[in-house]
């Protein structure tokens, strides 16, 4: 097998823009491969490093300095200095690398980077063995404990042109890629980091966050325009004014999308909305155009393996098959229909969590007598992105039962609408129906109450 | 603590918008601080619906590229003043 090459463009394409006090810094793959060698040097020797850096551009360049070096990118979800403490203990010979000091963290980073803008190194022919582990990333798995998911080269390499293969009409080149979704997470890691090494595209790297910084990106810029980024985002853009030119392709992925969303985001947008599904244990697998497209086209690199409860995922760079948190059943046109969950686990802003684990949270609370969290839109409610809950809990003031909830769940869980009641609706075996629960739930009058 | 009239319609879109029904608009503290693990806990996603709201209703829009967007964020006090100082019209005219 030939090596694939950290980076396949030639040097004088842009390959990133990066706000300045008075525009954009506009950086060529030559530049880039110098800022690479550049923070290589200033690598300790070590195994691990975990990067905090806060700039998309700089992260970006550690990430590949990283793996210029032989050592591997510790990506944690959560990015403060304990998490970058904690990782320094389980993983040995590991480096905290940040382009400022650590807010609020007794921490310190063991390397504070500044890029040179006068840097000069060679050029990227780079191409790291295809078995090198550079990644590893994590999740916050359906047992609360962080789960660890590794990343060979092989896997990341390859899967960057599949990805980049599937793009729906690919707008003219060179496209400009505005991103919401952070850099560390996998799907991040795909579309806005591994797809630049090989794609004609110019990452923006401000901190791409409100409607507003989006739609100044995209005013800012005469070419085409790829938006990567997750529903939650695409329907505060959706409801924000919109850009002066198209964008040209949507790509929205971690959570499902609803069609009213979809058709409001294609005029609002002026826009193709390329949906993508995967998981973080392998990364993006299956794709649709949800505008015209009710079901998905895996990405044709992986064999997909049938079970009675579960769909399997295969491939060659996967040491054991993974099983999917959704059911898929195939159709007559060769595609295939997403049906439901197979486990309780729900996402809420990039994190994953078990119901029934919450649901153990909650009633585990001094004073709460008997609680549930719901998705909403699973019980006829509008989506808001959110978990919400419904707890009894008699001799709690609504300030005691949200500090303990404070205290026990990830803040992304804390549920919104938290409705009283007296009592829930458990049927005889004490389980609380679907239906029972959307009933109870109608009665309060939807979330906004 | 007290809120002034346009702290307390600031507070009343920040319940509305984030379904906080477990929180009174009139408790919440001006000068407490509204993210993290202090206060009313929220998060990345509450300021994006905030911005979003306050968007639509005042015509302010906030941006991450602005450095002081921790600060306006930071309390109701602040960002009530935010939203004041940009929309340039009294809040409660609108």
């Amino acid at each position: 097998m030939t090596p694939r090459p950290l980076l396949a463009r030639p040097a004088g394409e842009t390959l990133a823009r990066v706000p300045v006090q008075d525009g954009y810094r506009q950086i060529s793959v030559g530049q880039f491969c110098a800022d690479i060698a550049h923070v290589a040097n200033q690598l300790p020797a070590g195994l691990h490093v975990v990067n905090l850096c806060q700039s998309r551009y700089t992260f970006m360049v550690v990430f590949f300095a990283v793996i210029t070096r032989s050592q591997i990118n510790l990506l944690p979800g959560k990015r403060d200095g304990e998490t970058a403490a904690r990782l320094r203990t389980e993983y040995p010979r590991t480096t905290v690398v940040s382009d400022q000091p650590l807010a609020q963290s007794r921490v310190e980073a063991d390397l504070i980077l500044a890029l040179d803008p006068g840097s000069h190194g060679e050029a990227g022919t780079f191409a790291p063995a295809p078995e090198a582990v550079v990644a590893i990333v994590f999740t916050s798995g359906s047992t609360g404990e962080p789960q660890s998911h590794t990343k060979t080269w092989a896997m990341l390499g390859e899967w960057r042109e599949v990805h980049w293969r599937y793009v729906a009409h690919p707008p003219a080149a060179p496209i400009l890629l505005v991103a919401t979704v952070p850099p560390w997470h996998m799907y991040g890691l795909e579309w806005t980091m591994l797809l630049p090494t090989i794609a004609p595209l110019i990452v923006h790297c401000g901190p791409d966050f409100f409607p507003r910084d989006v739609t100044s990106a995209i005013n800012e810029f005469a070419g085409s325009c790829m938006f990567v980024t997750t529903p939650l985002h695409l329907r505060a853009l959706t409801r924000a004014p919109a850009p002066g030119r198209p964008i040209d392709l949507v790509v929205s992925a971690t959570a499902p999308l609803e069609q009213s969303l979809v058709l409001a985001a294609e005029t609002h947008l002026r826009s193709t909305v390329l949906e993508i599904y995967g998981c973080s244990e392998v990364g993006s697998l299956a794709y649709r155009l949800p505008r015209h497209e009710a079901n998905w086209c895996f990405f044709d690199c992986f064999e997909l393996r049938f079970t009675e409860s579960v769909v399997e995922v295969q491939h060659a760079y996967l040491k054991a098959p993974v099983a999917l948190a959704d059911l898929f059943s195939l159709t007559e046109d060769g595609r295939y229909e997403l049906l439901g969950r197979t486990t309780d686990v729900v996402k809420v802003g990039g994190k994953r969590e078990s119901l029934a684990r919450l649901n153990g949270l909650l009633t585990g609370i001094d004073g709460v007598v008997d609680g549930a969290f719901y998705l909403p839109e699973t019980h006829d409610l509008p989506a808001t992105g959110r978990l919400g809950a419904v707890v009894v809990a008699p001799d709690l003031s609504d300030r005691q039962l949200r500090d303990a909830l404070a205290q026990c769940i990830d803040p992304v869980f804390l549920p919104r609408p938290l409705f009283r009641a007296v009592a829930l609706p458990r049927d005889a075996t004490s389980k609380l129906q679907h239906a029972a629960l959307t009933e109870l739930l109608a009665g309060f009058g939807g979330p906004s109450g | 603590m007290g809120q002034t009239p346009e702290q307390g319609e600031i507070a009343t879109l920040i319940v509305e918008v984030l379904n906080l029904t477990d929180v009174s608009a009139a408790d919440i503290d001006p000068e407490a601080i509204l993210f993290e693990d202090s206060g009313l806990g929220l998060d990345s996603i509450d300021a994006l619906e905030i911005a979003v709201a306050i968007a639509e209703r005042y015509n302010v829009h906030i941006s991450a590229e602005d450095e002081a967007t921790r600060e306006i964020f930071a309390t109701l006090a602040n960002l009530t003043a935010h939203v004041q100082q940009e929309s340039g019209v009294r809040l409660g005219a609108a």
